[in-house]
């Protein structure tokens, strides 16, 4: 997606976040966690893949235009935090040009 | 607050922050810790902690410990390298703290450096970058800054601030920079330099930034003081830790690393003395202020746009001019901070007159990830 020196495994084994927002529920208490986390906040370690929907509310933004030497050509990027669901905010980027 | 110290600090020495072409870590290394030791009456150090956060990076060295004690003939002293980003100076400290009392007795050798400028800015960004969750938030190209902006948005809207009141900040840190020898901006600001500056990260504009420095700064610390000096100890700290993913937080108007590290310290409402915050951009300098319990959440601006955090106050803060006005020397900067405070406490130029007897210390790593607070005091 971009001009990245990118290490494969790195890259490939989060494309199910990446592409497919792929949380993980708690098969205990049902807390729902993106990025996925190996121990829940109730102590358990056991979780199933939970997909998150793909509409939410936009909580707050900001372009940014002090990119990094990767996203020179992308340059400006613009970042929210947004509620997928009632589960806590997911980065939501793109990169927009400024509204 | 305890009366006996963790530890005192009987030298010190920092480098003035700036872009040093011509030196690298050995050099800026040898200058202050060579300096430190020598004002500490060369005292047998049984440890040097290095505080750096890109010496891989931007130095392309590891375990550079060896190669900085070798080209400062400090043979046969084990070296630790204390990596946390730009909180790396403060955590070296923490360290430094518990091998002392772990020792219980003799002296440690902190010594911060790092060296941003020998790359370039759009690098720079991308290292601060790795500040933050690398899989997670900088794969996608955010950077501090830029969450750094959202919490500023967030703090503005619920308590009705403008963008003016934010760029008190930068004037007030630029007024003390251009008292402060050693500071990196000698310069004051207006209003009018702020507002016409570029945008960073709505509403964060350059003045908001602290500016990336090439750096160092030293400490000698002991367990008992240098008899022929002003006793100065570190009296306690304290450590605490947020989510580290940034959209996992609840509330985006509180460092929560900071409200944990001051509750570790004790009660801090009643301090008063010298204050040094970690402001990487304004609005952590701002909320720093609120979670150390010095005021009420969503006064801080307000307060100071009234001068309450003034030389002459109660609570004075950043006497310096902060990383605002000294630099943002990554690893180095929390060493910065701690050299700072221990000057204004001792009354050396340029902070004679303040007859200040307690100081704080907040470091922060990233953006509200962890936090460790000190406090000191002149011990009599």
């Amino acid at each position: 997606m971009v001009d990245q020196n990118l290490s494969v495994p790195k890259y490939w084994r989060k494309i199910p976040q990446y592409y497919r927002l792929t949380a993980v529920k708690c098969r205990k208490c049902g807390r729902v966690y993106f990025p996925p986390r190996a121990v829940c906040e109730c102590g358990s370690r056991e979780f199933d893949e939970y997909e998150l929907p793909r509409r939410g509310k936009l909580i707050e933004y900001t372009v940014l235009r002090s990119v990094t030497s990767d996203f020179e050509k992308q340059r400006p990027l613009t970042f929210g935090i947004a509620d997928l669901g009632g589960v806590q905010g997911v980065w939501a980027t793109c990169g927009l040009p400024q509204p | 607050m305890r009366n006996s110290a963790l530890g005192y600090i009987n030298g010190f020495a920092i480098t003035p922050p700036g872009r040093y072409y011509d030196k690298g870590y050995r050099e800026l290394f040898a200058e202050v810790a060579l300096k430190a030791l020598e004002a500490a009456g060369n005292p047998d150090i049984k440890a040097i902690y290095v505080a750096s956060a890109l010496s891989e990076l931007t130095g392309e060295q590891l375990a550079i410990g060896n190669v900085l004690r070798d080209y400062a003939g400090l043979r046969n002293i084990p070296s630790i390298r204390i990596e946390n980003g730009d909180g790396s100076g403060g955590f070296a400290i923490m360290t430094a703290l518990n091998h002392l009392a772990s020792a219980g007795n003799g002296c440690m050798l902190v010594v911060g450096v790092d060296k941003p400028h020998e790359v370039i800015s759009l690098k720079q960004n991308k290292y601060a970058s790795y500040l933050l969750d690398s899989d997670y938030e900088a794969y996608f190209g955010a950077t501090p800054v830029a969450l750094a902006a959202i919490m500023a948005k967030q703090y503005m809207r619920s308590y009705e601030y403008k963008y003016e009141d934010l760029a008190t900040w930068a004037i007030k840190m630029h007024e003390r920079g251009a008292k402060n020898p050693y500071a990196y901006f000698k310069r004051a600001a207006k209003l009018k330099d702020v507002l016409d500056s570029e945008l960073v990260a709505d509403p964060l504009r350059l003045y908001d930034v602290s500016p990336f420095v090439d750096g160092a700064a030293a400490l000698v610390l002991c367990s008992k003081p240098n008899p022929n000096d002003l006793a100065i100890g570190v009296i306690n700290y304290g450590f605490g830790a947020s989510n580290s993913y940034f959209a996992s937080r609840n509330d985006y108007t509180v460092l929560s690393s900071v409200v944990e590290a001051a509750k570790a310290v004790g009660p801090l409402e009643n301090f008063n003395g010298v204050v040094s915050v970690h402001d990487t951009y304004s609005i952590f300098g701002v909320l720093a202020l609120e979670a150390l319990g010095l005021c009420k959440r969503g006064s801080a601006l307000r307060l100071l746009n009234e001068g309450y955090f003034d030389q002459g106050g109660r609570v004075m803060v950043n006497l310096d001019g902060g990383l605002k006005a000294v630099g943002n020397s990554m690893g180095a900067s929390g060493v910065y901070q701690m050299v700072g405070v221990v000057m204004q406490l001792r009354g050396d130029k340029p902070f004679n007159g303040l007859n200040a007897e307690s100081a704080m210390v907040e470091d922060m790593v990233g953006v509200d990830q962890e936090s460790v607070v000190f406090t000191l005091r002149v011990v009599k």
